[in-house]
Parts: structure tokens; C-alpha cells; sequence
């Protein structure tokens, strides 16, 4: 009789609670609510200027500044204008969130500069989520005088990662050609800048044309083509030495010079068999050079595959310069790579492997297009008429380029997703050939 | 004690016979070596004694024979005499020894009667007495026993009370919630129907999608659910990002759809308020 | 500034003869295929059979190369977008030029090849190079002999015309004959 009335009682206990369960979540449980768009705009947050605390008027560098404007840059974020802040603490303790939440920033970047000694700074700064009222990073570095704006472009490379998951490119180099009248002659000039332009330098210079720029992997070393001599050759200059090579000056066309990824080899484009232009790999220890392609039509503007064992190349043996790739030694079949549209060439591989910038013919217009290598399928990212030279930042996000404006030759940029436009501030005179350095080895 | 050999009494009986033959077998029985000397009749001795006189005086006659035998007759009465009265006071003291003897074993025997006697009434005292403590102890072993079971009943009686009663309270308590959430059920079915349900759940998303800053990352086919705890003033207390198929950017901009979002519209009439929402960002091309 | 001289000369042996020879000027460019006969006569016949190389051969009726208006003056070389094949109405003057170089052994010539600017640089280098290979395979054909011809290519780097115009484009796509 015991086991009996405990059993029931058991029982109607766990049946009540089924039954209670039931009613209840399909009375309580979650209402479901479902967005369906939002508002495409930068991100709004403030970079508060840095404190100072040292000997002078104010810091030997704007750190906040310059944050500011990689950030804006990047055309992700809108940086708040520094006549809207109503406070600008420096400390963690003095931030009042909710200040912040009225003028509506999602994220919050504070610091302070202090000089240790005479030339050594330590540089400290907080990035805040305001919406939840917590510290996302916080960080320290000493630095010197010199280094400040470089330092600084790390601290915006840390934010930019911290808040998009993609590592930043504002610590990176860009190297172009300009070309300009200069009296009765045209100047042609090699220059490589930091990524927003800044600290430009002069590589090589001449009267002849300058074309087609490489990084070498280190980022030590520039390849190029010179036309000084009235012909074409091909350089490897160290560009802290300024020093240079001729690694190649054979007859006919010596061209398109591109690093491999582990920097030993160049391929590059000649035409020394009876004018035939085709592509070779010359190692630059050795002096070995190895044909790679063996065809009367033209091909050239080789470019390694990110793992070193294959090229991407341009041919027109199928009557209109396509892609193709072949396998990195003699005697490998060629395949063909795009199949939209009558004009792909200028290759250049993303950094994970996974697509290529292409000029592409668009009606009538050449663009900058993105291809699936495996599928060979197309997505035009640019909108100009003559867009040309595209070279990828070393995230693989961004696609630096050549256009034209107002019949001027000048740099611009596009998102991968293609959403994000950007014209750089253009030198006078005509501006081509972009290339994007690797990530500093330091 | 008499109860017990009352009790007992064929124990006792047996017992009683039994000591009995024994004190018996004891006293007829053993008797130790001094007694077997005394019961040696006198002419044995003589006539041992005389044999060996005989012998002496054969070898005496023999010896005097050689000697003086005047004086080996001297010698010889002396000696008889001197061994006869030897032999004489010999015999009394062993007679008197045996009689001390006697006496003495008759005594011991007595005496170790007695001590049978009174060690056989301790021993059986003893029994006794044990076999009654035994037999109480049982008892009262047994009485604790019944007491504890009886115990043990009255707690499970208790017990089978107690769970009844709390069982009645559950099933009261269900009931109130029950009727409670079938109360706020109709309510509810009514407000839905009037489609209140509705435009509290469109003004939820108009206030988050005003406030979705949606980033170039952001592709269509993204879907990303953010769970979001309110109480009734519609702030916002708790933010948790789910599954999602968008990277970083994306994900902090939901959370901060959400969180610029609170505190959330309050529903048209109360009963429709939801604690927890299932926010599901889904934008379209 | 030699040129110019025997251009003056020429002019004044034209002049001195005018009002006689009308068939001297024009018609020779249009008429003449290769080889044929012109007024001036002497020039391209005088050239081929004496074999002496150097300007004022056989006297003022040689013409050089970029000079005159016979198929030798013609310096340029045109093409189609994209194309690297000799269009027809280029064969006379290649032939003339052929002829001189090949009468002229210790005369050298460049072929520079060039694109308009559209599509790729390096591209555009190696069209211009293909273009500028036509031309000396021709030119090899006329009996000239290899050491005699240099190329090089400038695809885009140096127009001739600036402009983005189909006009310009057609100017720009090009060799160019460069005689020392």
C-alpha cells in the first residue's frame, strides 16, 4: 500500500507539471522578431585626443589625430569631430558612458602621451564598447620620437582588428610610378609612401619609362622595368641601400618582373627566342632561367600563385587576352582560368589564394573584377572607364588601383565586397601602377 | 533458586546422582601408597626377617666358627635383641604412622567432600543465575524490538501524511498557475486577434532596425540571432549573440542594434509583455 | 640637316623644271606599286641598281627614308585595335623600305612598336612588340639583313598623341621606323 499511493503521487506531480509546461510556453516562451535592413553607414565612434603629459606645449605628434584619420579612411568608421566633444577624459575613471551614449558613439578611444626622458614616450590608450559601458583593449608602448606615427598606425591597426576581426593595413607601404612634365622632358619616377601617402620617397628616376613595380616578400627590395638605355631591362633595387642589379637585359622585351613568395625567384616576360613574348622563371641566386610558356601568342604579366607552385598569367591565344595558369616548371600545360566577357588580363592573386583582381571589359569600359579561379566567375568591383593595375593589401581586403579623373592619372581603392570606394590624394601629374606591400617583417 | 529447580527438575536429579557416585568412587577409590604398606600381615615379615637371620646366622655360625664362638654367641643374642626391638618400635611407628594416616586421609576426605559438595551447589547457583539473566535479556530484547517497529510505523504514517499534504499543495498551486495562465492565455488570444500581438512586434523591429548600423560586411543571406532578456519597462537586461554566419563587424553591430534600442516600445496593453525575445537579423537584398 | 638640304635641292630641281613635267609630283605615290616606275625615276631605280649606299647616290632624284612623298616617306606604320597583322595598304611602303635597306647594307634601322592606352601595360608591351616583329619579318623578306633591324617595344609608355578619343587611339597604335 506504501509503494502504491508514493507512485501515484509521483505520478500526478509529473503529469501536472507536462501539462503545466505546455500551457505555459506556448503562452510565455520567446516572441520572435525579425530585422529585415538596416542603415549602411560608417560605424560613429570618437577618438578623444591624446593627453600630454610632458615638456613643450603639446605632444611632438598628433597619435589621435592620425588614428582618426586611418580609421575614417577605412571607410568603416566615422570619427567623431573634435568641436562635438563635450569632455575629453584621458583616464578610464573619468569616462562617463552615458555622456557618450547621448551623442551616440559606438566605441570610445581615450590615451595619453607621456615623455619618459628627452625623445622617449610611453603612449597608453583604452578603446571602449560605449553601448555596454565595458573596456574592449587596453594597451602600452614606448616608442620614440621618429617611430610616433608609426606606433600609431599599430594602435589603429589593433583597433581596426579588434573591432572588424580583420587585421589593419595601416602600418603598410604602397609603391608607384608618377610621370610629369618637367621643361621639355617628361620625368618618370619610382615612389614608395606609407599607405596613406605620407614619408614618400624617391626610388629611381628617369627620362626613359618606369613600369611594373614588385615587392620582394622581405619588403626590402623593389623589382622594375627601365627603359634608360633605350631599352627595356629588368632591376632588383634594395631600398634602404638604393643600390641595384640588372638581373635581366636580354634582347627584345625584358618585362613584368614578379617575386616568388619565398623571394629566390623572379618570373618575369622576353622575347629573346625570335620575338616570341613569353614567360620565364629566372632564380636570382643561380642565374638559371627556365622557360615556362612556349606560344606564338603574347604571354605575359605573370604573377605567383600564393603557394608558390603555380602562375597566373595573360595570353591572347585565344585571340583576346584571357587568364591562364600553368604549373611553376617546363613544360606544363597551360589552362584557362576566365571565360566571361572578351578581355581579362593583369592578374594579381589575393593573399589567401582564393580570387583574382583582373582588368576586365566591361561594355566597353576596362574595371577592376574579381574571379573565382576555380569557377572563373566574375564580379566587377570598380566603376571607372580605364581602371588598370590592381594589387591587393596584404588582408586581402582592400584592392588598390589606377584610374583616371579629368583625364589624370590617380590612385584609388576598393573594399573586396565592393561596397567601399575611396580616391587617394593624388600628387600632380599622372599617378599609375600601384602595388601594396607586404605586412612589415619587423 | 527453588523456582529453578522446580523448573529443572530432572537436571537436578541427574546432577545430584551423578555427584553422588562420585564421592562415592572417591572415598572406595583411590588410596595412595601408605596404605598398601600397612596392610602386610606380621608374619611376612617374620618370616623374612627370619629368613634373612637365618641366612646371617648360617654365615655368623660360620664366620664364629672361625672365631671365638662364645662371643659369636654374645653377639648374636645382643644382636637379636637389639633387632628385635628395632623391629618392635619399627613396628609401632608404622603402625601409629599408618593410623595418622588413616586419620589424616579420612580427614582430607571428608574435607574434600565437603568442598564438592559446596562447590557443586555454587556451580549450580551459577547456572542459574546466568540462565535467568539470559532469559531477560531476551525479553528485553524482544520489547525493544516491538518498540521499534512500532516507532518505524508511526513515522512512515507521519510521513505518507506530509507528502500527501504537500502533494495537495502542488496540485492546488498548478491549479492557481493554471487557471492564471489560461486567464492570461485569453487574454492574449484576444489581443492577438485584435492584432495587438502584431504591432508589438512590429514596433520592436522598427525601433532595432533604425538603429542597425548595418556594416559592409553584411551580405544577404546573413542570419544572425541575438537573445534578448527586457522586463516590463523594456529595458533591456541581457544581450547574448547566437548563431550567426557573419564575421565580426557583424556581430558587434547587432549588439549594438539591441542595446541602442533599450529601453524597448512597451506592448499596447500589458499582458503581451515578453521577457525573452529571439531577435533574428535577416536583411534582404 | 642633311635632310633638309636635299629636300631644298629637290624642291629647287622642281621648281627649275616646272612648268614642263607635271607628272613628276603626285601621281607616283598613288599610282606606283612596288618598284614601278616614277618621274623622279632616278630615286628608287637609281637606288636598286647601282647598290651604293648613302644619300645622294645617283644624284637628287634619291629619296631617304621620312622624305618626299614617295612610299619611302612614310615613317609610320599603322594597325588595328588589338592586332598586330600589316594591313595591306602598308605593303608599298614596307617594300620601299625594304628595297632601301636592302640596297643600303651599312644602313640601320628601329622599329619601335606602340599601343593606345588601353587595357594593360605590360600587355600593351608585348603588342607593340608582336607589331614591331611584323614589320621586321617583312622587311627580312625584302632581302634585309638582320643586323640591320633593332626592336623595341614602348606598348603605351610614349603615344604619339595625347587623348582618349578613338582618333588619338588610332594615332597611337603604331611602329615607327627610326632611322639614326
Amino acid at each position: 500500500m506504501r509503494m502504491e499511493i508514493y507512485r501515484s503521487w509521483v505520478g500526478a506531480r509529473v503529469l501536472t507539471g507536462i501539462i503545466g509546461v505546455l500551457i505555459l510556453s506556448s503562452a510565455v516562451g520567446q516572441l520572435r522578431v525579425e530585422i529585415r535592413r538596416g542603415v549602411e553607414r560608417p560605424v560613429p565612434m570618437a577618438i578623444v585626443p591624446f593627453s600630454w603629459e610632458g615638456s613643450g606645449v603639446e605632444a611632438p605628434f598628433d597619435v589621435a589625430g592620425l588614428i582618426s584619420a586611418d580609421l575614417g579612411q577605412s571607410g568603416r568608421f566615422q570619427p567623431m569631430d573634435l568641436r562635438d566633444m563635450v569632455s575629453r577624459p584621458s583616464l578610464p575613471e573619468d569616462v562617463s558612458f552615458q555622456d557618450w551614449r547621448i551623442v551616440e558613439v559606438d566605441y570610445l578611444v581615450i590615451g595619453r602621451v607621456i615623455e619618459d626622458v628627452p625623445d622617449r614616450y610611453t603612449v597608453i590608450f583604452q578603446l571602449f564598447n560605449v553601448l555596454r559601458g565595458e573596456e574592449i583593449l587596453g594597451f602600452r608602448l614606448t616608442t620614440t620620437g621618429t617611430e610616433l606615427r608609426r606606433d600609431s598606425h599599430r594602435i589603429s591597426d589593433m583597433i581596426f582588428e579588434s573591432l572588424t576581426g580583420i587585421r589593419g593595413v595601416f602600418g603598410t607601404r604602397i609603391a608607384y610610378v608618377t610621370e610629369r612634365q618637367e621643361g621639355t622632358e617628361q620625368q618618370f619616377r619610382l615612389i614608395v609612401s606609407d599607405a596613406d601617402g605620407a614619408n614618400a620617397l624617391e626610388v629611381a628616376r628617369s627620362s626613359e619609362p618606369l613600369m611594373s613595380p614588385s615587392w620582394s616578400p622581405d619588403g626590402r627590395k623593389l623589382a622594375y622595368v627601365s627603359f634608360e638605355g633605350a631599352q627595356s631591362s629588368v632591376y632588383v633595387q634594395t631600398l634602404r641601400t638604393g643600390a641595384r642589379d640588372r638581373v635581366s637585359a636580354r634582347a627584345g622585351i625584358n618585362g613584368a618582373p614578379v617575386f616568388s613568395p619565398d623571394g629566390r625567384k623572379l618570373v618575369l616576360t622576353l622575347s629573346r627566342d625570335q620575338g616570341n613574348v613569353d614567360i620565364y622563371m629566372l632564380d636570382l641566386t643561380t642565374q638559371v632561367l627556365i622557360r615556362l610558356t612556349r606560344h606564338l601568342a603574347i604571354d605575359t604579366e605573370a604573377v605567383w600563385a600564393p603557394d608558390g607552385e603555380s602562375i597566373f598569367f595573360t595570353s591572347d591565344r585565344a585571340g583576346g587576352p584571357q587568364i591562364y595558369n600553368v604549373p611553376a616548371r617546363p613544360g606544363a600545360r597551360a589552362q584557362r582560368v576566365t571565360f566571361e566577357g572578351s578581355y581579362n588580363a593583369r592578374p594579381r592573386v589575393s593573399p589567401s589564394g582564393d580570387r583574382l583582381a583582373v582588368v576586365h571589359e566591361d561594355r566597353g569600359n576596362y574595371r577592376i573584377a574579381l574571379v573565382d579561379p576555380d569557377t572563373g566567375l566574375t564580379q566587377v568591383l570598380s566603376d571607372g572607364r580605364s581602371d588598370e593595375s590592381p594589387s591587393f593589401a596584404p588582408n586581402g581586403a582592400l584592392i588598390i588601383y589606377a584610374t583616371q579623373e579629368n583625364g589624370r592619372g590617380v590612385l584609388a581603392s576598393v573594399s573586396v565586397d565592393g561596397r567601399i570606394h575611396r580616391q587617394i590624394a593624388s600628387v600632380a601629374g599622372q599617378v599609375r601602377e600601384p602595388v601594396w606591400s607586404p605586412f612589415p617583417r619587423s | 533458586m527453588g523456582l529453578f529447580l522446580q523448573q529443572h527438575r530432572f537436571a537436578a536429579l541427574l546432577s545430584t546422582a551423578f555427584h553422588v557416585v562420585l564421592a562415592v568412587a572417591l572415598t572406595v577409590g583411590l588410596n595412595p601408597s601408605g596404605g598398601r604398606r600397612a596392610a602386610l600381615p606380621i608374619e611376612q615379615m617374620a618370616l623374612e626377617a627370619t629368613v634373612v637371620d637365618e641366612s646371617l646366622i648360617q654365615r655368623e655360625l660360620e664366620r664364629l666358627e672361625q672365631l671365638d664362638q662364645a662371643e659369636v654367641l654374645r653377639q648374636q643374642q645382643a644382636e637379636r635383641q637389639a633387632r628385635e626391638q628395632a623391629e618392635a618400635a619399627r613396628r609401632q611407628l608404622e603402625e601409629e604412622q599408618q593410623r595418622l594416616e588413616a586419620a589424616r586421609q579420612e580427614r582430607n576426605e571428608e574435607a574434600r567432600q565437603e568442598q564438592l559438595r559446596l562447590s557443586e551447589l555454587q556451580r549450580q547457583r551459577d547456572e542459574a543465575e546466568r540462565a535467568r539473566i539470559e532469559e531477560e535479556a531476551r525479553l528485553e530484547r524482544l520489547r525493544q524490538e516491538e518498540e521499534q517497529r512500532l516507532a518505524r510505523e508511526r513515522e512512515a504514517e507521519a510521513e505518507r501524511q506530509r507528502q500527501e499534504a504537500a502533494a495537495a499543495r502542488q496540485r492546488a498551486e498548478m491549479e492557481a498557475e493554471l487557471q492564471l495562465a489560461l486567464a492570461l492565455e485569453d487574454e492574449r488570444r484576444q489581443a492577438e486577434e485584435a492584432g495587438l500581438l502584431d504591432e508589438y512586434i512590429r514596433l520592436i523591429e522598427n525601433r532595432i532596425q533604425q538603429n542597425w548600423i548595418s556594416p559592409v560586411s553584411s551580405h544577404v543571406g546573413l542570419e544572425c540571432v541575438v537573445n534578448v532578456t527586457q522586463i516590463p519597462s523594456g529595458d533591456v537586461v541581457d544581450v547574448r549573440v547566437g548563431r550567426c554566419n557573419g564575421d565580426e563587424a557583424v556581430v558587434r553591430s547587432i549588439e549594438a542594434a539591441v542595446l541602442r534600442s533599450s529601453p524597448l516600445p512597451r506592448p499596447p496593453i500589458s499582458s503581451l509583455f515578453e521577457r525573452n525575445l529571439e531577435v533574428v537579423f535577416n536583411p534582404e537584398g | 640637316m642633311i635632310r633638309s638640304l636635299m629636300t631644298l635641292l629637290s624642291l629647287g630641281v622642281v621648281l627649275a623644271g616646272c612648268g614642263g613635267n607635271s607628272a613628276t609630283v603626285p601621281s607616283s605615290t598613288a599610282a606606283s606599286g612596288p618598284g614601278s616606275s616614277s618621274p623622279g625615276g632616278g630615286g628608287s631605280a637609281g637606288a636598286t641598281t647601282t647598290g651604293i649606299g648613302g644619300p645622294g647616290g645617283l644624284g637628287a632624284f634619291q629619296e631617304l627614308p621620312g622624305e618626299g612623298d614617295g612610299p619611302l616617306s612614310g615613317l609610320v606604320v599603322y594597325f588595328d585595335f588589338d592586332r598586330s597583322e600589316i594591313r595591306s595598304d602598308f605593303n608599298e611602303m614596307l617594300a620601299a623600305h625594304g628595297d632601301y635597306l636592302a640596297s643600303n647594307s651599312n644602313v640601320q634601322v628601329r622599329l619601335e612598336g606602340h599601343t593606345d592606352e588601353r587595357g594593360s601595360r605590360e600587355y600593351n608591351i608585348g603588342l607593340g612588340e608582336q607589331r614591331a616583329q611584323s614589320v621586321r619579318r617583312v622587311l627580312l623578306l625584302q632581302g634585309v639583313s638582320t643586323g640591320q633591324l633593332g626592336t623595341v617595344s614602348y606598348g603605351e609608355e610614349r603615344p604619339a598623341v595625347l587623348g582618349s578619343n578613338e582618333e588619338s587611339n588610332s594615332l597611337n597604335r603604331r611602329v615607327e621606323l627610326v632611322y639614326p
